[in-house]
Formats: structure tokens, sequence, C-alpha cells
């Protein structure tokens, strides 16, 4: 109940290229008990290719109650990620909570992450571990 | 009837300055003198009397012959291809009444270009009629030559200008990601009492500073790529550099069993700093065995040849290929990978890109997905 031990998450998601600050996110929900499961994705065509089907009803899987989604990525990036989200079309309504978690501190990919009403919040790394419970906890809430 | 009105005018022009002549000790300062100085050549068609005129300025700049006589049928010649069909819209809106003022590119006598600036208006008889064209051109090749290399100075200063952005925005990018995972590495090792996972906070810990280390060098690479000064060109032959880049990657090119075949027969050689060559050659080779396709073994055709009497070098590949439509922008930025491969970096066409555009040059980029890149170097 308190703020020590929030009621983990059931999934959360997180889509970005490094592979240091995916372990170490990694460590701090499972030291800090935020989620039960994890998905994980090295830029957005692999998330997209996951979601689509389960957006359109193809699939069952369960959908992430959270998403943490990095900007700069090879291959598909955070921008194209978010376009390509939106153009999905579905009669179902998918509850998630989509924050950017980015080192641009570029004030032009603030105003950009406006545009998008899928995103919560864009958090700058180094987000520390508090502000980290914070967005689980909200989300459990 | 012109004739004579143009007739009573010199006359009065005479009167004129032989009135004036006192107040000018240096001589008189005639409509030739003026014509000289400027560059500027009349000439004037009178429709009635089926008569073109070229004044003794306007011969000079187009170096006719002394007996070359005008007509309106061979007007045209002295105008380039490219500005004969608005020349000869202007010449009819102007007998129609609208005055013309352009800058064309003309031709001299011999044929050879050069720019001037035209002006041109309708000569009006006594009831008011248009009776004929006349006009000015001025040569003003020297000029507009400058213009047009300052124009491609700004081109090319914009271009750099947008890396340069692009270069600063992408370091602080990549300094920031580690500086972040460095502190949260640390606020979670502080948070921890279990000893496995402190040893591995640690070994992250390590990977951060290799991590680091490795965009330092990445950086290093740019800032001695462009650090070069133009006295280092020296006369290069394409096929000794092709050689030796392809000895510095022999397994590359045997493991992916890669073929190469090029044709420097048209211009075998170039001068150009060593160390660019070397590394346009290396990373546009290197890319286009790295995004190879799948299907089929790498086959890579080079040749350089003459476009616009300036050296032009191809490479063309058989590879992925790549979505221009998508991508065609962020090709050449730093740290933009399209393809996933671990050997993918994202640093070698900016690096090209700069050398090329350092030494006036330019590159593009032709490519079909699943078909192959074709990238062309003008030099």
């Amino acid at each position: 109940m308190t703020n020590l031990s929030p009621t983990p998450i059931k999934l959360a998601c997180i889509i970005d290229d490094d592979d240091v600050y995916i372990n170490l996110i990694k460590k701090v929900i499972n030291i800090r008990k935020l989620s039960e499961n994890l998905l994980i994705f090295k830029n957005g065509r692999e998330a997209l290719r996951y979601f689509t089907p389960i957006i359109q009803e193809e699939d069952d899987k369960v959908f992430p109650e959270i998403i943490l989604l990095d900007l700069n990525m090879p291959v598909m990036d955070g921008w194209r990620f978010l376009e390509e989200f939106t153009k999905i079309k579905t009669g179902k309504d998918v509850k998630t909570t989509l924050y950017i978690v980015s080192s641009s501190i570029n004030p032009l990919d603030l105003e950009r992450a406006k545009e998008f009403s899928l995103v919560t919040d864009y958090l700058v790394k180094p987000v520390d571990l508090d502000e980290f419970e914070a967005i689980f906890v909200k989300s459990s809430a | 009837m012109f004739l004579t009105h143009k007739k009573k005018n010199k006359g009065q022009e005479n009167e004129d300055t032989s009135s004036s002549e006192t107040e000018r000790p240096y001589g008189n300062f005639y409509y030739k003198d003026v014509a000289e100085l400027t560059g500027a050549g009349g000439w004037t068609v009178l429709f009635n009397e089926k008569k073109s005129f070229l004044d003794p300025q306007a011969r000079k700049i187009l170096e006719t012959p002394e007996d070359y006589r005008p007509s309106l049928r061979t007007a045209l010649d002295f105008y380039s291809d490219e500005y004969k069909a608005r020349a000869a819209e202007a010449f009819m809106a102007c007998s129609m009444g609208t005055p013309f003022n352009a800058t064309v590119k003309m031709l001299r006598y011999n044929k050879q270009e050069f720019w001037a600036k035209a002006v041109g208006r309708p000569i009006y008889g006594e009831n008011n009629e248009i009776v004929g064209i006349q006009g000015v051109f001025q040569d003003i090749d020297e000029e507009k030559l400058k213009e047009l290399s300052l124009e491609t100075s700004v081109k090319v200063i914009e271009s750099q200008n947008s890396r340069l952005f692009n270069f600063a925005h992408i370091v602080s990018h990549n300094l920031r990601s580690h500086a972040s995972n460095l502190s949260l590495t640390l606020d979670l090792l502080k948070s921890i009492d279990d000893a496995t996972e402190e040893e591995e906070l640690k070994s992250s810990l390590y990977q951060i500073s290799e991590s680091l280390n490795e965009t330092i060098n990445h950086l290093n690479e740019i800032v001695t790529a462009q650090a070069q000064s133009l006295d280092d060109r020296r006369l290069l032959n394409f096929d000794h550099v092709l050689q030796s880049t392809l000895s510095s990657i022999s397994r590359m090119i045997e493991d992916t069993q890669t073929e190469i075949y090029s044709d420097f027969s048209e211009v075998p050689e170039i001068r150009y700093i060593p160390s660019y060559m070397e590394s346009i050659f290396l990373n546009l080779i290197t890319n286009a065995i790295k995004y190879r396709h799948p299907d089929r073994s790498p086959v890579i055709d080079i040749c350089s040849y003459y476009e616009d009497e300036r050296v032009c070098l191809m490479v063309k590949d058989n590879g992925l290929g790549i979505d221009l439509e998508k991508h065609g922008n962020d090709l050449f930025n730093m740290y933009q990978t399209f393809h996933t491969g671990k050997e993918s970096v994202g640093i070698g066409l900016f690096i090209t890109k700069n050398q090329i555009e350092t030494l006036q040059g330019s590159i593009h980029v032709e490519s079909k997905v699943d078909e192959g890149t074709t990238f062309k170097i003008t030099f």
C-alpha cells in the first residue's frame, strides 16, 4: 500500500537498443518488484511486429500496461514507431501508458512528443530509481 | 522615317557637346566610351525596313567578323540553346510593347558562351505605333560566374553546417546515454546488498567504460578525417587505391565471396587527398558488403568517367538496397543505420560525404529495395 511496496503490474515493455540500459532497468524492476513480466524489443520494428496482431485481435497475448520507448534506435526509431503504431486500426480499447525515455534534451524532440496523444510523458535519461518507481506506482493505482 | 528622326537627334547631340566643351577639359564622355567602359553593346531592329543593326561595341562583344551583317533571322544564333525559346518570347513580347530585362546565357560568333544582362524596349513611330525594337546587352560573364560560385559555396557551407549540427547533437546524445547508464548503475549499487548483483553491476561499469571509449574513438576518426588540407592533394591512380583497399579487407571479401569489377580506363587518375580517396573506397565497398543481399553473393561494379567535364566515380552493388523515400535525407547522417547487424555503426557515409564536400565534390545515391544501391561521386 505504501510507496515502498507497490503492487507490481503484470507486464511492462522496453523498446531500446542500449544493452547496458536494458540490463539496468531489468535490475531496477526486479529489485523493486515493479512488474511481474518484462517485454524487451531492440527497435520499433520488432515491437510493432509483436503488437500489431494483438491490437488487430488476431492474437490474445496480453498488452503491456507500461511502454518505455527510446527515440534513437536503428532500423525503426521511436518516432516512426509512434507514427506506425497510431496508424493501426483497431476497435479494441488498448489500455497502456507510454513514456518516451531518451537521452535527447533537444527541445524540438520534446515539442514533437507533445503531438502524440499516446505519449503520457517525456523522461530524460538518466531516470533515477525513485522516478522509475513513481511511474509504475501511478500505473498500478 | 525613324532614321531621319534619329539623324535629328544626332545633330542635337553634337550641338550640345560643342556648347559644353569648355566645361569638360578631359574630353567628351560619349556614348561610345560608356559602351566601352561598361562592356555594353546596342542593337536595333526596324520592322518596316526589315533591317537590323549592331553597334561597334556589340560587334566587339560578339566577336563578329568585320563584314558580318546582322539580320532578324540569325539574331537567335547569339543565344545559347537553353535560352533561345525565352529570348524569342521576349522579342515577341517586346514587339507588342512589353520591354524586357533579363540575365541570359549568350553565344559569341564562335559559339563561346557568356553571361549577359539584356534589356530591350519597343521603338515608337510618329503615330505611337511600334516600328521596331532596340536594346543593350552587357557582358557580365565574370560577375555571373563569381555569383554562381558564391552560390555553390553557400550551399556547401549550409550542408556543412547542418552536418555539424547533426554531429554536435549525436555527440551530446551519446555521451549523455553513457553518463546516464553510469549514474543509474551507481544508484543501483547504492541500494542493493546482494553480492552477485553487485558483481553484475560492476561488470556493467566496464561495459559503460568500453562504450564510452568507442564513442570517443568514433569522434577521433571524424576529427582526423576532416583535418586534411588541400595541399595534401596528390596524383592518384584509381586502380592502385582500389587494389590497396581490397588487400586491406581481403578476409571480408573472401568470407563473403564478393566479386568486384572495375573499369578506370576512361579516367585512370585524379589529383586528390590520398587518405580521403582510400576512405571513400573503403567505406563504399565495405558498405556494399555489409548490406549484401542474403540470397546472393555480393557483386560490386566500380568505374570512373567524365560527366560535364568533371571526374565521376560510380560504385554499384546488388545488395539489400534502401528505401530512399523513407530514409533519403538521413542516409548520410551520423549513427543512422537502417539494417540490423553488429557491423552497422553509422559513421562511414557521414565521413565520406564530409570528405567529398570538403573538396567541392558531391555524392548521390540511387537505390531499390532488394535490388541494390548505386553511389555516384562527382569530384
